[in-house]
């Protein structure tokens, strides 16, 4: 073994001689390293040293999105289809339906569960939205409807977050809060504005009743778009 | 709850006021704002494809269960058509009998022509307070506002309120809102006629301001009364009640529509009408009105 090692281990003046080939070796290194930095720095001087982001991007950058985004956006656009397809369905069905002389609307339905189950913040933004198009879709009975959708759906997601967790129960009460302030906050405007008259009321009752039921299944369908791309519900 | 009710939110309120304000005041300037073309024509089609499968959908359940029911329909059909029929008959010599006294007694003859563009209905209004048909034809088809929409049979429907370029919105005869100067056929009274909603009669039409001395008779006729938006004697409905005003110095008439406004499908907008005024001659009277009052024959029949 010790004859062995003394085979591997190389002789003293051996060691001298081998070290100039490893500075020359070293050398060759730093050299190339040496004609790469000083490239670099010749590139980094030509250019200013503080560079401002790109204000244009290009297309392809533009029109990439990640995977939560894309799922994000799909999900924004199956909410508003659903919105625009109960508005239509409301105009050409359900208004030519009526039991014990009331309607349902549907429309309204759509955009208050839509506003419930998004939040406060982004539900009160989309209910804004959302009323204005509703407002200019000539269904609307007045622009006092913007108000109407925006302000309960506010209040009662504000309410919902503050006493209740988030359940399909706490959700659909708040939904159903919110569309009968709506109804009642129309009967009140159509009486003030004599549109209208007291004996109507249970009318207008019987509508947020039969809306509060359609509420339930379209609860469902708008759940279940919203739950694409996972929760993004922070509280 | 004071704590959750942060910036954000209450910069929401504030615009959603000020939008509502807004949009209240664009509303009383003007019923035709582009956001309003956008938005509605973006929906014509959608609404025209749901309406025209809901009315398929309808035809066919209708033809499978309800066969017996339009079967009994169509045999009091008959009978209506022949007693029709038979009044034309006597209609066809009183406009005979007419026709000579008025050569006789030199009158004018008035002669009115419209000409009409078709629409189907596709969206219908859902507000209990207001009675509002979307029609799936607009400025493309000549169509304004303040155009008259009738039936196929001449009933009058309702007034052209709002026009897009492949929509129209229809505020028929059942909106409070609406008001046709009218006149019961049969004893030249003239009348209001309105939308009876605001009275308890959301189905009913309410013909207003007839005089007090007025004597009214259940099933006459009430017809248009002619003005620049409607031509002169077009159906409005039939008298099926009557009574004195509250203040008892008018009476009043409750009428049915001519027109089944919930049943319709397809209805007609007379987008031009013009009255020729005869050629034979005289010196009074001088005007249409002035002619459908002097032919009009008084009622003195008892109730």
């Amino acid at each position: 073994m010790a004859e062995e090692q003394k085979r591997k281990r190389p002789p003293s003046g051996s060691k001298a001689k081998a070290r100039p080939q490893r500075r020359r070796k070293r050398r060759r290194g730093s050299v190339l390293a040496r004609w790469l930095v000083d490239t670099v720095d010749k590139i980094q001087a030509s250019r200013p040293e503080f560079q401002p982001d790109k204000q244009q991007s290009s297309l392809s950058r533009l029109l990439h999105f990640t995977k939560q985004q894309r799922m994000s956006l799909l999900r924004w656009v199956l909410l508003v289809l659903t919105c625009v397809l109960c508005l239509v369905a409301q105009d050409c069905i359900m208004s030519r339906i009526k039991l014990f002389g009331a309607t349902t609307d549907l429309g309204v339905a759509a955009i208050l569960l839509v506003g419930m189950l998004e939040g406060t913040e982004t539900g009160s933004i989309f209910a804004l939205l959302a009323s204005i198009v509703y407002y200019f879709s000539g269904s609307a009975p007045g622009a006092y409807c913007v108000a109407l959708i925006t302000v309960p759906t506010m209040l009662c997601g504000l309410f919902r977050q503050k006493y209740w967790r988030r359940s399909t129960g706490s959700m659909l009460l708040c939904s159903a809060i919110a569309i009968a302030v709506y109804e009642l906050g129309l009967f009140a405007i159509a009486v003030f504005m004599g549109l209208t008259h007291w004996a109507r009321f249970p009318y207008f009752a019987l509508t947020a009743l039969y809306s509060i039921v359609l509420m339930i299944p379209l609860y469902q369908l708008i759940y279940r778009i919203g739950r694409i791309g996972g929760h993004i519900w922070n509280e | 709850m004071k704590r959750l009710f942060n910036t954000k939110l209450r910069i929401i309120l504030v615009v959603a006021l000020l939008v509502t304000a807004a949009l209240s005041v664009l509303s009383g300037l003007t019923n035709r704002s582009i956001p309003d073309l956008l938005v509605q024509g973006a929906l014509t089609p959608f609404r025209a494809v749901a309406t025209s499968l809901t009315n398929t959908v309808e035809r066919y359940y209708s033809y499978m269960f309800k066969y017996e029911a339009l079967e009994a329909e169509n045999e009091v059909l008959k009978a209506q058509i022949a007693e029709m029929e038979d009044t034309t008959r006597q209609a066809a010599a009183t406009s005979r009998e007419n026709e000579r006294l008025r050569a006789q007694n030199k009158l004018l003859t008035t002669h009115e022509s419209y000409v009409m563009t078709d629409a189907y209905i596709i969206g219908w209004s859902s507000t209990d307070f207001t009675n509002v048909l979307t029609i799936n034809r607009g400025t493309n088809s000549g169509i304004d506002v303040n155009m008259c929409a009738v039936t196929a049979n001449g009933e009058v429907v309702g007034l052209v309120t709002q026009v897009g370029p492949n929509y129209a919105e229809v505020k028929t005869v059942l909106d409070s809102t609406l008001e046709i100067s009218s006149t019961i056929s049969a004893s030249g009274y003239n009348g209001m006629v309105s939308g009876g909603y605001l009275r308890g009669n959301d189905k009913l039409l309410r013909m207003n301001y007839l005089p007090s001395a007025a004597i009214i008779r259940n099933s006459q006729q009430v017809v248009t009364s002619g003005s620049t938006v409607y031509p002169r004697g077009l159906v409005v409905g039939s008298v099926v009640d009557a009574g004195f005003e509250t203040t008892g110095v008018a009476k009043y008439a409750l009428l049915e529509p001519a027109a089944d406004i919930d049943a319709l499908e397809q209805i007609f907008i007379i987008t031009q009408y013009t009255t020729d005024t005869g050629s034979t001659a005289a010196t009074t009277p001088t005007t249409a009105d002035d002619a459908a009052e002097t032919t009009a024959p008084a009622d003195t029949t008892t109730p």
